[in-house]
């Protein structure tokens, strides 16, 4: 048995004082309900992701009782960035093992209206004592890969920044995307480093963010349902350290938790009309790409500058400006994709709606990956 | 069982130059731990080692993560490999120049102090 996504909904992304993340889960929460055209009661099932700037020892039990439902199954997960394409897995395996029938997955954090402070020794926490007591910055860490991927591939700069260039042409023309203005490589480029080679521009938004869909079984769908016909998920490590392949081949778990999920799905790279993949930093989508498959290992920087992941090119990609332009959170790759499968993705829809996406989140440092591949009916 | 990651800080701290080691299949491990990752036992001690490996990758940081490093930027971390596939991640002395780095040129390394704590960094090239 399958499982079906119903509907798809985000919250204002504008911070505001006092602005809580459980608002903004309820707000995305109900965008979602509406969109599947169900009621609130037919929830019995919950799955949210953490918060960062705010406390709650159960995100889904608060979330729940601000909804007013009693689920017959709920969970508070953190997988990291890879959090809001897990949510989606976990509301699917709930909804496939019968612990529920309509299962919402949410993730929503307050990170610029929340308390700054506490984010930062949150994030400061992801990496290992024996990483952090020499001082870097989570960017440093995706640098040091990104370093190797430079020197072992010939990637340039030019490359890399190719990917902030394309994601801010695709936010242009979303009117929810924080950053719209059009950039270059040579913008990219003159951006104050942050920690070499990665420039500032390379590095994914911080913003308050909010994204809910509604899960359930197959059968309870109808035509516009979107169903999930592949998931994967893989764990190599929580240090870089532990996992030299980073530094080596360049290959992370996304390799693993891709082909898990087209397998499942019956399908392959070359089958994909969309993709929507986890965006922290320019170097991410590149190694993540050739994970997939979609171009031969070192290949990526010249597929993205010939326009692979354009919205009119093979594989339109991260339609929203992803993290990168578009506002923090995996959780809206997940949204995006469910919109632009639906059609109602308003100023920036896809001219053609695509079929066949892949849904990538990655968490902690390239260690948690997971692979959703989903199918218009 | 003693923390692994304490045993490894308090070492360093008292100048030997060491890293964790598994006697059952001779891997060493870090950051450490306190099972093996390769064999999966749990017979892990610290070992001497040779002050020398191979630059892996580095990156300069142009903006502190903390107040505690603030007045040092802009500074040089990298990781090293002491062998095929055992890495730490440090600092490279600023008497370094940066242009005179090369990706798998074997590096001298010392302990050093960083921010109040003693730590293998690299000190220089050989």
């Amino acid at each position: 048995m399958k499982a079906t996504i119903l509907g798809a909904g985000e919250s204002d992304r504008t911070p505001q004082p006092g602005r809580t993340a459980i608002s903004m889960a309820v707000e995305s929460a109900l965008a979602a309900i509406s969109d599947a055209g169900i009621e609130i009661g037919e929830i019995d099932g919950v799955v949210t992701g953490y918060s960062l700037a705010e406390r709650h020892l159960d995100f889904s039990a608060d979330l729940s009782e601000a909804l007013g439902v009693r689920p017959l199954w709920s969970q508070t997960i953190s997988r990291s960035g890879a959090t809001g394409s897990s949510v989606v897995v976990d509301a699917v395996l709930a909804v496939m093992g019968g612990a529920c029938t309509t299962a919402l997955a949410v993730w929503a954090d307050n990170r610029v209206s929340g308390n700054p402070e506490d984010m930062t020794g949150a994030l400061s926490a992801s990496l290992n004592a024996f990483e952090v007591a020499s001082g870097p910055l989570i960017t440093t860490q995706y640098a040091l890969i990104a370093h190797s991927y430079m020197s072992r591939t010939g990637a340039t700069s030019e490359d890399l920044a190719s990917v902030a260039v394309q994601f801010r042409k695709h936010a242009s023309l979303n009117e929810a995307a924080k950053y719209r203005k059009l950039i270059t490589i040579d913008d990219v480029l003159s951006s104050p480093m942050a920690s070499s080679p990665l420039h500032r521009l390379e590095c994914a938004l911080v913003t308050d963010y909010g994204g809910a869909v509604v899960v359930t079984r197959a059968d309870r769908g109808s035509t516009g349902s979107i169903d999930v016909l592949g998931f994967g998920e893989a764990l190599s490590h929580s240090s870089i350290l532990r996992n030299p392949e980073l530094f080596t081949t360049g290959h992370t778990a996304a390799g693993q938790s891709s082909r898990t999920a087209f397998e499942m799905a019956g399908v392959g790279p070359a089958d994909l009309d969309m993709a929507q993949i986890y965006d922290c930093f320019t170097i991410t989508v590149l190694m993540l790409m050739e994970d997939f498959g979609l171009c031969g290992r070192g290949e990526a920087g010249a597929a993205v500058r010939d326009g692979m992941l354009d919205r009119e090119g093979a594989l339109p990609s991260n339609t929203n400006g992803g993290l990168l332009s578009c506002g923090s959170g995996g959780i809206l790759h997940v949204t995006e994709a469910i919109r632009q499968m639906r059609g109602v993705a308003g100023s920036h829809q896809l001219p053609s709606q695509p079929e066949l996406a892949l849904v990538h989140g990655n968490g902690g440092i390239l260690g948690a990956q997971t692979t959703l591949i989903l199918g218009r009916r | 069982m003693n923390d692994p990651a304490e045993d490894l800080w308090k070492a360093w701290a008292d100048g030997r130059l060491c890293i964790q080691n598994c006697t059952n299949c001779g891997a060493l491990q870090h950051p450490p731990g306190p099972v093996c990752a390769s064999c999966h036992a749990t017979t892990l001690e610290l070992i001497d080692i040779a002050p020398a490996g191979k630059l892996v990758a580095w990156s300069t940081v142009h903006r502190a993560p903390s107040p505690t490093f603030a007045d040092e930027v802009p500074y040089t971390i990298a990781v090293i490999a002491l062998d095929p596939t055992t890495f730490i991640e440090s600092r490279i002395s600023s008497a370094v120049a940066e242009s005179d780095l090369q990706v798998g040129m074997t590096v001298r390394l010392k302990l050093s102090k960083i921010a109040g704590r003693a730590m293998l960094v690299v000190a220089g090239l050989v």
